[in-house]
């Protein structure tokens, strides 16, 4: 599904380079759990990033279902954000001014679905996520648990192929932590590919493949049972 | 997706009150100016166009070969070319002569009434299209006691049956005699530039008036209706040549065929006849200012999005990410500042509606907001997308750009060239507000400057009167009575006024005059001898006319600009020739403004003839003029009971030449106010999230020992550099454009340092108070409450 060869970041100040990643080669199959760890400033959210098109490497070449990402223009990546990726942030980022249901229901307003459909399918995910109670609340009304959970379910909605989740439970206490790390896990058994980055061992063991980076070099790519 | 696109825009309004009220008060005032200002240029834009056969509608104006190649070009032509091209040219259908409108006294048994008109043929109906409601309008032509009056000069003759009772009534003009009405016409139009409640027989006028029939008198004025397909220019040329028939002279005069609807907007020519403005340019010069207006206030928005920005740019972030494609997103922020100009439009057009009634007395017009005209919605809807865009494009345009990798992330690179952007708007708002008021002032000191500058002629404490054939009859007996009254220093009769000599010959012939000076026209001016004393117009040299001598009447006395182009040296006792007989110069008088100031002082001649002079002048003491006026009234009372008393004072009379000046000066004004106001509301909203955006930077600084006085002048620096820039770009600018206007009149102010030192300093000051107030809010905050925030 994802295939990245040698794929390098860099930014310039002056004649230096810094480096942020190098020489990344890798390969994500359909279904896999992936966790991407490693130091602060080990270049993790860069390649998050890359993976997710919202970024850019300066060399290498990035294959998403055996298309060539970089030689993608902005509209291409549009269409493949919008039909294949979802993504959960650290910092929830919900919409302040769009309630519960109007955040979830957006990403299918931009595929443009229809209304009777968009309804049963935002109803069914209130449901399944068990906050059909919230649906009308706005986004500063709710714990951080309850938003990050409303992060997934907008992330999820459109049925991407991809979820990827940067620190996804970085915010949250333990036990909202364990709560969002569940659903991920009933989602990828469900039949999801899923990124996530953290820092968080004990996130990592919900998943099916750990990559840990180096001051922006793979370090170690270990396959859990 | 639309829905989902107003609910944000309309939440964001909720929620960012100060924002939208900023927006939406800049917007509406604005708006509301260009709306009555696109009301006034429609009206202007239209006046004259409404007749059906306006393309084949032109009116004749003659031009004079003056010294050098130039060509003067005047209304005036003479009555037989108009004739003639009728029956000579068969592309002419059709002609008419234009009478000057003058208020009249019209009775009808008892009840008398004042109404302007002209005379007329039924051409004239045939023409131009003003409906003809009951009645036969070519009893004009056949009957020289025909009169045609307005359905509504008919309605307060006749009352309410007018259609029925009118027709065939006798009315009692004051001036001209008995009339029968024979047609009655619906009112003309407001858009029409004519504007004559009565019209009566043109055989009438020309059988009291037969040098109308001269071929060399110009005196008359006229239009034609050519065919289809005619052309004007080829058809100017043979009504020329059958003009040239008729001259013989030199340097002959020409003719030129104007669409009678120019006339109106583009009425003035270069020296080589063609057309180089009028009154276009008023029109032109208020448009242009209503646009500055709403372009300053788009800014202000401009300025608002973009300045907020950073507030938005994660939910761009967010929307990348889940889809949301570039144009979808400039969709969103467009229909986000369409709301906000949406609701301004509504805000505006109540403005408008609500300050119609006093646009309309500033402007002397009859606007109207008819919102249920088709044509009233597309330039309301014109508008509205011209806001939307200009104030929409550019926000949407930055915030669509962003990059969810580095908005997400909470780091957004502050790019220069976006500041630079919003700083060269603030520095454009005051260029613009400069313009404004600078511009209002200066039209203020030339206004005052012309109503105010000595003229060399008195026109204080005179007023003015019709003179009728009933007051030259009583004139003595008139004067005789008027002098015993109290207040009433002397009475003279004068015609034309001579504040506007509008009366010239070229008949004048001295030893000595060139060839190319054979055009030359002198102002003529009929007088009694006191004129210099009610004038209090010194004499140069010689003497004024004797009180009763006929023999006077074969001298003549000039201006000193007469004097000066004949080039006679000791010209008191010198002869010229006046319309072929010899006059002796007997005096010279000190040169006055005979014209408006637009002109040079013209070479006048004074003449001695108190019976058909046109107007009676009374002067009144200094202090006593209300006296004087009711001694008037009791004068006419007695004298000439039947004689309604009509009088002008003449400082008024001469202030309406500047018409267009003082509403130029009065419009100003009110741009000025608003300019200043928007400018100051834009810098409200920029200053006030600026010192948000540094309220942390401000709380550690102040924690480091700045005092409030550092901080204020820390946060307000940058704003006052910007509108200082602005303004010191402003003052050339201005300056040019002022001096250019200056141009356009003979006699005008100097532009002084004061004129633009002024304005700026007081725009500094205001825009200081308004940064300053933004800024000490900030700066006296407690600094935990925001640090904490972090």
């Amino acid at each position: 599904m994802i295939n990245l060869e040698n794929i390098e970041k860099y930014y310039r100040s002056g004649l230096q380079k810094s480096w942020v990643l190098r020489d990344i080669s890798l390969n994500v199959d359909e279904g896999e759990f992936v966790t991407i760890m490693g130091a602060s400033g080990s270049g993790k959210t860069t390649l998050l990033n890359i993976i997710g098109m919202l970024d850019e490497g300066n060399n290498g070449s990035y294959h998403f279902l055996d298309e060539p990402v970089h030689k993608f223009r902005e509209k291409r990546r549009t269409e493949i954000h919008k039909h294949y990726l979802g993504f959960v942030f650290q910092a929830y980022h919900l919409i302040e001014e769009l309630t519960v249901y109007e955040n979830i229901e957006t990403p299918l307003l931009y595929r443009n679905v229809k209304n009777q459909e968009r309804k049963a399918i935002v109803a069914d995910i209130l449901d399944r996520f068990n906050i059909v109670a919230k649906k009308d609340l706005f986004p500063n009304q709710l714990s951080g648990g309850q938003q990050q959970l409303v992060g997934v379910a907008r992330a999820i909605i459109g049925k991407p192929k991809l979820l990827l989740a940067d620190e996804p439970t970085g915010n949250l206490h333990t036990e909202q932590g364990q709560m969002i790390m569940n659903l991920f896990k009933t989602l990828h058994d469900d039949g999801m590919t899923i990124i996530q980055v953290t820092h968080a061992e004990k996130n990592a063991q919900y998943g099916t493949r750990i990559i840990r980076l180096n001051d922006g070099f793979i370090e170690e790519d270990t396959m859990i049972a | 997706m639309f829905r989902n696109y107003t609910k944000i825009a309309f939440r964001n309004l909720i929620n960012q009150k100060g924002y939208s009220l900023i927006n939406i008060v800049g917007l509406s005032i604005s708006l509301a100016v260009t709306l009555l200002m696109l009301l006034w240029v429609q009206d202007e834009w239209s006046t004259d166009k409404f007749h059906e056969k306006s393309d084949n509608i032109y009116r004749m104006k003659r031009t004079i070969p003056l010294e050098g190649n130039s060509l003067d070009v005047y209304n005036g032509v003479p009555y037989p070319v108009l004739a003639a091209a009728k029956t000579e040219l068969p592309e002419v259908i059709q002609y008419t002569p234009l009478g000057r409108s003058f208020e009249e006294t019209i009775q009808r048994e008892d009840l008398a009434v004042r109404a302007s008109g002209t005379f007329g043929n039924s051409a004239y109906f045939e023409i131009f299209s003003y409906p003809i409601l009951t009645g036969d309008v070519t009893q004009l032509d056949k009957k020289k006691d025909a009169i045609a009056i307005s359905e509504k000069l008919a309605a307060t003759l006749y009352g309410t049956n007018w259609k029925q009772n009118a027709v065939g009534q006798i009315v009692h003009m004051h001036d001209i005699g008995d009339f029968m009405v024979e047609a009655i016409y619906a009112n003309f139009p407001d858009n029409s530039s004519i504007q004559n409640e009565f019209i009566y027989s043109f055989e009438a006028q020309l059988s009291a008036n037969d040098w109308m029939l001269e071929w060399t008198n110009s005196g008359s004025q006229g239009a034609l209706l050519l065919a289809d397909g005619a052309d004007a220019a080829k058809t100017a040329q043979k009504i020329e040549d059958l003009f040239h028939e008729h001259q013989n002279k030199d340097r002959k005069e020409g003719i030129l065929l104007q669409k009678f609807a120019d006339h109106y907007l583009y009425g003035q020519f270069d020296e080589q006849a063609n057309v180089t403005g009028g009154r276009i340019e008023y029109v032109q010069t208020f448009g242009i200012a209503a646009l500055l207006l709403l372009i300053i206030s788009c800014i202000n928005f401009v300025n608002l999005a973009t300045a907020r920005a950073s507030k938005r740019a994660k939910e761009v972030g967010v929307r990348k990410t889940i889809g949301a494609s570039k144009n979808s997103l400039v969709t969103q922020f467009l229909i986000e500042s369409g709301m906000i100009t949406f609701i301004s439009i509504g805000v505006a057009i109540i403005i408008s509606k609500a300050a119609l009634p006093q646009v309309n007395i500033i402007t002397g017009k009859f606007l109207h907001l008819n919102l249920s005209e088709p044509m009233m919605w597309v330039g309301i809807c014109s508008i509205f997308l011209l806001t939307t865009l200009l104030a929409g494009a550019y926000p949407s345009f930055v915030l669509s750009r962003y990059r969810p990798v580095n908005v997400l992330s909470g780091s957004i690179t502050r790019q220069p060239g976006k500041n630079i952007l919003k700083k060269g708007l603030v520095v454009m708002q005051f260029i613009l507000a400069l313009l404004l008021i600078v511009g209002a002032l200066v039209v203020e000191k030339q206004v005052q400057y012309i109503k105010n500058k000595n003229l060399g002629i008195a026109k204080e404490n005179l007023v003015m009167i019709h003179q009728d054939a009933n007051i030259t009859e009583s004139y003595d007996a008139l004067r005789n009575e008027l002098l015993k009254k109290e207040g009433i220093l002397d009475v003279t009769v004068v015609g034309p006024s001579p504040l506007n000599m509008q009366s010239s010959t070229s008949g004048v012939r001295w030893p000595g005059k060139r060839p190319d000076q054979e055009n030359i026209e002198f102002q003529m001016v009929w007088t009694a001898s006191n004129f210099l004393d009610v004038f209090d117009v010194p004499l140069v040299s010689g003497r004024y006319y004797r009180e009763g001598s006929t023999y006077d009447t074969t001298n003549v006395v000039f201006n000193e600009r007469a004097i000066e182009i004949m080039g006679i040296e000791d010209p008191v006792g010198k002869t010229v020739q006046w319309w072929g007989s010899p006059r002796q110069i007997i005096g010279v008088v000190k040169d006055f403004h005979n014209r408006s100031l637009y002109e040079k002082i013209k070479p006048a001649a004074f003449l001695l003839d108190s019976e058909d002079a046109g107007w009676l002048f009374v002067k009144s003491a200094d202090t006593k003029v209300s006296t004087a006026l009711s001694g008037l009234e009791a004068t006419f009372k007695s004298v000439l009971p039947n004689v309604p008393l009509h009088y002008e004072f003449v400082d008024k009379q001469y202030e309406k030449f500047y018409k267009s000046e003082i509403l130029t000066g009065t419009l100003a004004k009110y741009f000025a106010v608003f300019s200043i106001f928007l400018s100051c509301l834009g810098l409200l909203g920029l200053s006030t999230f600026f010192a948000e955006q540094k309220s942390k930077e401000i709380s550690i600084r102040k924690v480091l020992g700045a005092s409030t006085y550092n901080l204020v002048g820390f946060l307000s620096k940058e704003f006052l550099a910007l509108v200082g820039l602005g303004l010191l770009i402003g003052i050339p600018i201005s300056w040019f454009i002022l001096s250019d206007w200056l141009m356009t009149f003979q006699y005008t102010i100097d532009l002084k340092v004061w004129m633009f030192a002024l304005p700026a300093f007081l725009a500094i000051a205001i825009a200081a108070m308004t940064v300053g107030f933004q800024t000490i809010k900030a700066a006296i905050a407690n600094p935990i409450m925001s640090l904490r925030n972090e």
